[in-house]
């Protein structure tokens, strides 16, 4: 995606957005409501044309050949629906048929996706269907042509935690073998199956990067730690002793702030196990929760 | 990942629409008004004027029959199956279903099209096929004009639904183009063809319903004459007109190309800006 704006009279939705990816991996493409994100999706799958810049999939401009551009794709923009009248069955099969692979692949895949996805029972029509079994469908629609490119925009968005733990576990297993481009605000999904992340905000890029990178670099510099039982003074003071700048206690955890160094994060644990027995011990807080909030300005 | 030709992925969306339609309320309920409507006109022309029609012909009875509401019949299918089909995708969520996919929406557009003139068709071969029925019965026989106006109906019905389908790339609601469709072709055409023909004596060629009038004027033992102007009364001459054949089918075929290209051509550029 090269230098692509999108305006709107007198609103520009998308000013001179840029970035290039390629291999097998999932990008996360993070910004608040309004950002731009959804923009930027329906330019890549010819849903909208850029006010200028150019968008190419696999070398090939989507925007001047489109057929051609979006063979190799797979998308899922906004909330696609189906038409009502088709079987879930039959919504597979037209798609199936519209790229060109043949019946029995189709039906080899829509056998594969039945119970991965937890599909509606075939015969159901479309439009007896609840948005989550819908979305199911749409996404088993976007896997059958098994596409180099899946482009997928807030795929999880309304759906209840059983449907957002399958599609999560489906894009952790199709970067495997393909670049997967998904907006999204939900950080927690993003930051457990991204390899690489793109800031947006009023339609600009604000910053492109590795999740790793990214996310020490907004190193909370805080560890949680769950003990066994309930923090007492015993602990407190054991820990005191230690020098350790406990921000918070409550319950069986107690929050410490650190220098960041990964040694003495490390040490932390080492010392608390001595004190009481260890539960659990993460970061306390999401570091792209941080990363996010000081890159977008936010609050 | 397989490659298609523009021909299959057009069968592909033909097949998947017709499909389609035939399940929907609409096709079934188009189907019993389309039925209804026939066995009631031919019932009640059994009825006021049996005796009548017994010494009449085949020919004349199509004519009279046909004259009562089968333009009528055209333009309620057609609106329906036309008026949708460009909104029915780009101003609803299949927008995101199907214009997503390696297809151009040219080659969509036509598999689409020819679904809803297959389907509208056949509604209105129903309305037909009773007047066949009706004719076998009275007479023993049937014209063999039914099979040239059969051909100009199918004209009739594909002009109709591309003109239905340009409203439907113009308005994003799929009701709005079946209703603009609609209220255009049974009210609006016919009081502004009956102002300017019989008050102005302009011949309205231009205008479909009154080019779609061939379908049955044919029926007549000689082509009626295109103009006929009534004495003075009053000072004031009043025409009565009717299509001539081959401008009809020009201003048909004229409906069916400059529509259709104009239905393509918004539909192939349509954002969807959601």
């Amino acid at each position: 995606m090269v230098n692509v704006s999108k305006k709107y009279r007198n609103f520009t939705a998308l000013d001179n957005v840029s970035f290039n990816f390629s291999g097998k991996r999932a990008i996360g493409y993070l910004g608040p409501n309004g950002a731009g994100k959804t923009t930027t999706l329906k330019i890549m799958t010819n849903l909208l044309r850029p006010s200028q810049g150019t968008v190419e999939l696999n070398g090939i401009n989507v925007n001047k050949n489109p057929k051609k551009a979006l063979e190799s794709v797979g998308s899922m923009i906004e909330t696609p629906v189906p038409y009502p009248y088709f079987t879930v069955k039959e919504s597979l099969e037209f798609i199936g048929e519209l790229r060109g692979i043949d019946k029995r692949t189709v039906d080899g895949k829509i056998d594969e996706y039945f119970d991965a996805l937890k599909l509606p029972p075939l015969k159901n029509r479309i439009g007896s269907l609840s948005k989550g079994q819908r979305q199911r469908v749409v996404f088993a629609s976007v896997l059958v042509s098994d596409p180099d490119i899946v482009i997928l925009d807030e795929p999880t968005s309304g759906l209840d935690p059983f449907e957002r733990k399958i599609f999560r576990d489906f894009i952790l297993k199709l970067k495997k073998d393909k670049l997967v481009f998904f907006s999204s605000h939900i950080l927690s999904e993003v930051s457990e199956t991204c390899d690489d992340v793109i800031f947006l905000n009023h339609g600009k890029v604000l910053k492109i990067g590795n999740m790793g990178e990214i996310t020490r670099s907004f190193n909370t510099n805080a560890v949680k730690i769950e003990f066994v039982k309930n923090v007492d003074n015993d602990i407190l003071s054991r820990l005191r002793e230690l020098k350790y700048d406990i921000m918070d206690s409550s319950g069986r955890t107690v929050t410490i702030n650190y220098s960041g160094d990964e040694q003495e994060r490390a040490q932390i644990l080492i010392n608390a196990i001595k004190i009481c027995p260890v539960i659990s011990y993460t970061s306390a807080g999401s570091d792209l929760e941080k990363a996010y909030i000081s890159i977008l300005g936010e609050k | 990942m397989p490659q298609d030709t523009n021909l299959k992925q057009y069968y592909t969306s033909f097949k998947y629409q017709l499909l389609g339609y035939i399940k929907t309320k609409r096709f079934i309920g188009l189907t019993l008004f389309s039925l209804i409507v026939s066995i009631a006109v031919t019932l009640l022309m059994f009825h006021v004027e049996y005796t009548t029609l017994k010494d009449s012909n085949s020919p004349t009875f199509f004519l009279n029959y046909l004259d009562t509401s089968l333009l009528d019949i055209i333009v309620v299918v057609g609106s329906f199956f036309g008026g949708d089909l460009i909104s029915g995708d780009v101003g609803t969520g299949s927008a995101y279903y199907i214009l997503v996919q390696p297809v151009k929406r040219s080659v969509l557009f036509l598999g689409k099209y020819t679904a809803a003139l297959l389907s509208s068709f056949f509604i209105v071969f129903l309305y037909i096929l009773v007047g066949i029925f009706a004719s076998i019965d009275l007479y023993g026989t049937v014209t063999s004009k039914v099979a040239l106006s059969l051909g100009l109906v199918l004209l009739m019905v594909a002009a109709t639904i591309m003109l239905a389908s340009f409203f439907s790339s113009i308005f994003k609601s799929p009701t709005s183009g079946m209703i603009t469709s609609i209220v255009l072709l049974i009210l609006v055409f016919p009081i502004i063809t009956g102002i300017i023909g019989s008050l102005e004596g302009i011949y309205p060629i231009e205008f479909l319903t009154f080019a779609g009038e061939i379908t049955y004027l044919i029926f007549n033992t000689e082509y009626p004459a295109t103009k006929i102007v009534s004495p003075a009364l009053h000072g004031l001459k009043i025409y009565t007109f009717n299509p001539a054949l081959y401008q009809g089918i020009e201003s048909l075929l004229i409906y069916l190309i400059v529509f259709g290209i104009i239905s393509i051509v918004i539909y192939s550029r349509r954002q969807i800006e959601g």
